[in-house]
């Protein structure tokens, strides 16, 4: 039987990897699927914890969380979409009506 | 028999998600996360989930991976050339701080879970059933909430593609 650990490991090297690729990326895009990668990377820690300490709480918790990345997916990408009509590109860099 | 499929399962998504991380063209990157998500799913069967791995099939292979497949289309979201360009030593940056917060998530993590798991398999079994009388009995609220959630989530995104 393979330990809880290595899960959580995994889970680890998932979420550095996303967190790696929202530093990288300058499209909004690339940048919301590194997102959904963090947010899938926390759901193996939590259902792996789950068996760890031997209750459904953990898994129900997942099911929350996948609920809410969908809605997060659904609005940021109507985001995605509002911001590409009124900026015309999708770089992050040219994203700069917050600044001034 | 059980590792192997693990480090199967494991070794697959992170290589998707590596390629997630690190391609150029966002198509590439939307088709390597549904791989991921698979994979994933493939995981939570392992550890007796069994209604998450259907779930996540269906939600993120399925329903965000489509999504977002159709929204990548739809913008011409072009490979990234000139700003990525500017930033000579951004992938070596990346990388590190990634290989930092892997070394600190780790390391919590091995000093969290010293103490054995008391638990059999058969405990957490995440059968329809059993999840299902969980989240009607003692967790109600969040799964109400969570409707209203996806109401929300409906309205909000048809008044943000409109026009």
């Amino acid at each position: 039987m393979v330990p809880v650990q290595h899960y959580l490991i995994v889970s680890a090297l998932l979420f550095s990897i996303g967190a790696a690729g929202v530093l990288l990326h300058r499209n909004l895009v690339s940048l919301f699927l590194c997102v959904e990668l963090m947010l899938n990377a926390v759901n193996l820690a939590l259902v792996a914890s789950s068996r760890w300490a031997g209750n459904l709480e953990g898994q129900v918790l997942a099911l929350l969380v996948i609920i809410v990345a969908a809605a997060e997916a659904v609005v940021g990408l109507g985001i995605l979409i509002a911001v590409y009509r009124g900026r015309g590109s999708l770089d992050v860099d040219d994203q700069n009506l917050l600044r001034y | 028999m059980e590792s192997v499929v693990f480090y199967c399962l494991s070794g697959v998504s992170v290589a998707m998600a590596v390629l997630v991380a690190a391609s150029r063209r966002p198509i590439y990157a939307v088709l390597a996360l549904v791989g991921c998500s698979c994979a994933l799913a493939g995981l939570y069967a392992l550890l007796g989930a069994t209604l998450l791995a259907a779930v996540q099939i269906l939600f993120y292979a399925g329903a965000v991976g489509i999504l977002f497949l159709i929204v990548t289309v739809l913008l011409d979201a072009r490979s990234e050339t000139s700003s990525q360009m500017r930033y000579r030593g951004l992938h070596w940056g990346a990388a590190l701080l990634g290989l930092i917060l892997f070394g600190l998530i780790t390391r919590a993590v091995l000093e969290e879970t010293r103490a054995p798991s008391v638990s059999s398999i058969d405990a957490t079994r995440g059968s329809v059933v059993a999840m299902g009388y969980l989240i009607l009995t003692d967790y109600p609220l969040p799964f109400l909430a969570s409707a209203v959630l996806i109401l929300a989530a409906l309205v909000g995104a048809t008044w943000l593609a409109r026009r």
